[in-house]
Order: structure tokens, then C-alpha cells, then sequence
């Protein structure tokens, strides 16, 4: 599949998390420090001539095929500058771009080779192209990472946390290299699950709907270790491409994209993604808590419904909360008190560790804010809150103090 | 950057949470005050305030409570005894210690524990108030007095 795609056109395709976390990275002058250092080493390595004897350079006269692909893809991508690609033998699916000294090279395993597909292969390099592309080998992430003593413990969370946005930045480059939403995500699959058997289809939403399952598991869970990665959740990625696949500027870049929604929804959403593997995202007040979504879904629409009536205030407060999930709630049919109280009750035993006063104090202010979004606080709402800080053994006078920072 | 104002409003819906009845001092805003109930007749007080920040720059609170005024001049004050004394009861005290602070220029034994703010949960409001509490009211108790 060719499709003119030049680099002006694949950075309106970078994802603006990626863009506002490198700014904000290079903002701390002590990172910026790191980031020069860094860069300064690299050039001094020479990692050429490890994959000059480790590795198949792809090379016209020895793989046709492949250097012709690879060219197709350098050219959509419009990278201009010196770069090699290299075949190393390995029989996981496996691609990196890396700064060499005169050069970026791009090596692919074996196994990427041999069990995907032209198109699913265009997915993979216009990833790592696209990380090239937007210049994100010039922030060494593991470098500084590896660097003994280097960050604090808050810097590396912000380092970690960019390298996850870049990563969906390329992602969006592979899907405009490959040009399909379903080649992305059979890509994806083998590329993550190593099957790759002939025929094998993977459907995007179902990919996409493993992350539900996946976020609950993490919400229960509370607080890990998941910042320490440096992809983003596979099923969360998957989301992000669907997203992405919907947005306008989708529609604009690539043919078979159906638009409908803003680029800036669709970067919203996934920076909503993202905080869930994210501590210091948490801390951003304009994103809803994600580990605390369940909470503000079914104690909002408890505290809403208790006098009766849910206003259309309190409706558009909890989507912005919340967001489609309440419609997708309220349609399953009338929801009792009873049962949105249950469905209270249960995320909080299913919750494997306690609620910290944070979180305890997120849930409250985000429900008074709900009760509090028509205007008045009706004695119902309050009663009702009061119920909810029983649940969650806090007691009464706290929701006294959120109603009254609320009002 | 939190402000005092910012952090003493964190420590009060914690301390809220945890079921206490908080009010603020009427001459320190920025200090809460809980009344305690000792049982037999006896009572304490804690306050609650800023004391600093941590070297990575985590907001500190301290809970206090008072229970001796130390007199001050010749032949008055705190003697090397007492002094040794309090030193051995420090080394005694799972957290917190014993303390002089100033109050309007009058110098007060007090028993004080410090938390930081951020990662301060409603056990740990419950354990460092109900601590400084037991423990300065104790200390009154051993010296016949019910002052504060």
C-alpha cells in the first residue's frame, strides 16, 4: 500500500502528550544536563560495527524485497538523513531504532521478518521510524535511567512517563505507514503474543477490550509498579490507535480512517489512559483519578438519584467525570439506589488495598462536587453521603468539611 | 508549592476522616486544636501544626500537646535532673519526644510527633494526636497537675 505520507504530515499525527512531556522534560536543568551528557556518549560509541559482525545489513543486492520495503516506508516517513537497517537473528518479534554515530539504524529480528506480513512489517518500521522521525532518540531515556545516582526517584516517573507517550506517537506513525486499523492490530498482536499462524485476524475493539478487564484488575490492585514500564499496557496501546483512528485528523492523513471525533479528544482520552500506569499523573487535576473511576461512577449516580431526579448539571459532571461510562450505565434500565450503593460496596471490598486518605479524599470532593453541580445540596445528597463515608469507614463530620469546600 | 493554608486544610479533612472534632485556634489559624476527653475527669489538648519541610521538600506537620509551663530565672526553670530525666523518657518513646517550645514567650514542656503530610493516613492522625495526648497527659498526671 503506498501513501504519500511526508513528515510535516506525520507530526500532525504526534500524539500532544509526547510533545508536552519532552517540553516539560527539557524544562528541568538538571535533566537537561543529563540529556547532553547522554548524547554526548552515544556519539562516541560506535554501534555500527556491533551490528556490522552481529547482524545482515539490508542491502538491495542481498534482500530486494525487504530494502525496497524499507525504502517505501523511509520515504512516507520523509527521513532524509543517513540510516541502515539490519536483520539480527532472534526469533521473537523485534525491531528498535538506535542513534549511531553518523547514522540511525534500524534493526529488525529475524522473527519480525519471517512471520509478518509486507503490510504488518510497515507497521513495525514506520514505529521505529516515527520515533526517529520525531526525534525521540534525543532523549536517551535508559541512558539517563542507567546513569548511577543520576535522577530522583519523581524524575525517573516523568522520564518513564514521556518514553510511554512517545511510544504512542510511533504507534500512530505505524498506523500511517501501514494505512489499517486491523493490520495495526494483528501487527501489535504477534508482535506481543509471538503467534502468528496464517490467518490470523485480530478485531481492534475486541484487542482494545482486554484493557477493561486489564484496568479493573489495576484499579483493584492500587498502586504498583507499573510506571516502572516502558510500554504502555498492549490493550491500552490498542485503545489509543482506535482513538486515534477515529479523529479527524486521522481522516485527513490516512484514506480508509473514518474521523468523526477531535484530534483533542482522542489525546485526552489516552492521557486518562496513561495516568492509570502513572503516579505523578494522578496528581493532575484535569484528569479524574483513574484508579478511582468505579468510585465516582456508581457513588456519583447514588448521590445524584437520591432526591429523585437526576439533573442535567449533575449529568454533564459525571461525564466529565467519568465520561461515557454513566451513558453506557444508565442504559442497562432503571438502576435502584439499592443497586448503584451495591456496586459502591463492592468496589470497595474489591479493592486489595485500603483506600488512602488521598484517594478517600478524591471520592468525596468529586461526590460533593456532583451534588453540589445543580446548584443545591439537597438533604437526600447529603444523607447519601453520608451513607458512602460509612461504607468507606470515614466518618460523618469529613463529608461536613468537602460540602462545605464544595459550596 | 503548597501554602500553609493548603496543608493545614489536607491535615483537617484527614483529621475529619478520622472522626475527630476540629476547630482552629483562635489566635493561629493555621493551627487546629483538639480537645481530648482523658476520662476521670481529666482533660488534654493537641495542636496541630506546620513545622517545616523534609529535605525533599515534603510538607511537615507537628501534633503537640502541652503539659508543663517551665518557669523561668534564678533557682527556677527546668533543673539537670528533669532535664536527664526527659532525655531517658525520649529514649523510651517509640516516636515522637519531649520538648520545650515557646508559646508567646513563655516556655512549655511539650510532647510532640512530626508526620509528613502527603502520605499521612487516617490511623496515622488517629496514632501521633492520641500519642502525644496519652503521653503529656501521663506526664502531668506523675506531677499532680491537670493544666492543660
Amino acid at each position: 500500500m503506498t501513501q504519500s505520507t511526508d513528515v510535516g504530515r506525520l507530526h500532525q499525527a504526534r500524539f500532544d502528550g509526547d510533545v508536552c512531556g519532552e517540553q516539560a522534560l527539557r524544562g528541568d536543568q538538571q535533566l537537561r544536563r543529563l540529556i547532553e551528557s547522554a548524547n554526548a556518549s552515544a556519539s562516541a560509541t560506535s554501534v555500527r560495527r556491533h551490528f556490522l559482525s552481529n547482524a545482515v545489513r539490508i542491502d538491495p543486492k542481498v534482500l530486494p524485497a525487504l530494502a525496497g520495503a524499507f525504502d517505501d516506508v523511509r520515504q512516507r516517513t520523509q527521513i532524509t538523513g543517513p540510516m541502515e537497517a539490519y536483520i539480527h537473528a532472534g526469533t521473537e518479534i523485534n525491531a528498535c531504532v538506535i542513534r549511531g554515530r553518523q547514522r540511525m539504524i534500524v534493526v529488525l529480528s529475524s522473527g519480525a521478518v519471517e512471520r509478518l506480513s509486507p503490510h504488518e512489517l510497515d507497521f513495525v518500521i514506520g514505529h521505529e521510524l516515527g520515533h526517529a522521525a520525531f526525534g525521540h532518540l534525543d532523549l536517551p531515556v535508559g541512558a539517563i535511567l542507567n546513569t548511577p545516582n543520576a535522577v530522583t526517584p519523581k524524575q525517573a516517573m516523568q522520564l518513564l512517563a514521556w518514553q510511554r507517550k512517545a511510544e504512542i506517537s510511533a504507534d500512530r506513525a505505524g498506523l500511517l505507514c501501514a494505512g489499517s486499523l486491523d493490520v495495526a492490530a494483528t501487527s501489535l498482536f504477534k508482535t506481543l503474543s509471538g503467534l502468528c499462524a496464517d490467518g490470523i485476524r485480530v478485531d481492534p475493539q475486541e484487542f482494545a477490550g482486554q484493557w477493561n478487564e486489564l484496568a479493573r484488575e489495576v484499579q483493584r490492585e492500587g498502586a504498583a509498579d507499573h510506571w516502572l514500564t516502558t510500554h504502555p499496557f498492549p490493550p491500552l496501546r490498542m485503545k489509543a490507535l482506535i482513538s486515534f483512528w477515529h479523529s479527524d485528523r486521522a481522516a485527513d492523513l490516512i484514506p480508509d480512517a473514518p474521523g468523526g471525533g477531535t484530534l483533542a479528544q482522542a489525546d485526552h482520552e489516552i492521557e486518562s489512559l496513561l495516568a492509570m500506569m502513572d503516579p505523578l499523573a494522578r496528581e493532575n487535576a484535569d484528569i479524574a483519578d483513574p484508579m478511582l473511576r468505579q468510585f465516582f461512577l456508581w457513588g456519583g449516580l447514588y448521590v445524584a438519584l437520591a432526591n429523585d431526579e437526576l439533573h442535567d448539571r449533575e449529568l454533564d459532571n459525571l461525564r466529565n467525570v467519568v465520561g461515557s461510562a454513566v451513558d453506557e450505565a444508565l442504559k442497562q434500565g432503571e438502576m435502584s439506589l439499592e443497586l448503584l450503593r451495591q456496586r459502591f460496596h463492592e468496589e470497595k471490598t474489591g479493592r486489595r488495598k485500603p483506600l488512602s486518605a488521598l484517594e478517600l479524599h478524591r471520592i468525596f470532593s468529586g461526590l460533593a462536587a456532583v451534588a453540589s453541580s445543580d446548584g443545591e445540596i439537597d438533604p437526600a445528597e447529603v444523607a447519601a453521603l453520608r451513607d458512602l463515608a460509612g461504607v468507606c469507614g470515614v466518618a460523618d463530620n469529613f463529608v461536613d468539611v468537602v460540602l462545605a469546600r464544595a459550596a | 508549592m503548597q501554602t500553609a493554608t493548603q496543608v493545614m486544610q489536607k491535615v483537617e479533612e484527614i483529621g475529619a476522616m478520622a472522626g475527630y472534632q476540629l476547630s482552629r485556634h483562635p489566635n493561629i489559624p493555621e493551627m487546629i486544636v483538639i480537645p481530648y476527653d482523658m476520662g476521670n475527669g481529666r482533660t488534654q489538648t493537641v495542636y496541630v501544626h506546620t513545622c517545616g519541610k523534609t529535605p525533599e521538600d515534603q510538607d511537615l506537620v507537628c501534633f503537640m500537646s502541652p503539659c508543663q509551663a517551665v518557669k523561668k530565672g534564678l533557682l527556677k526553670g527546668m533543673g539537670k535532673d528533669q532535664a536527664i530525666d526527659l532525655l531517658r523518657r525520649n529514649g523510651q518513646l517509640v516516636v515522637g519526644s519531649f520538648a520545650i517550645d515557646d508559646f508567646g514567650g513563655t516556655d512549655i514542656l511539650v510532647v510532640r510527633s512530626t508526620q509528613i503530610v502527603d502520605t499521612m493516613e487516617v490511623e496515622e492522625f488517629r496514632f501521633h494526636a492520641n500519642f502525644v495526648a496519652i503521653i503529656a497527659d501521663r506526664y502531668e498526671q506523675e506531677h499532680g497537675e491537670d493544666v492543660f
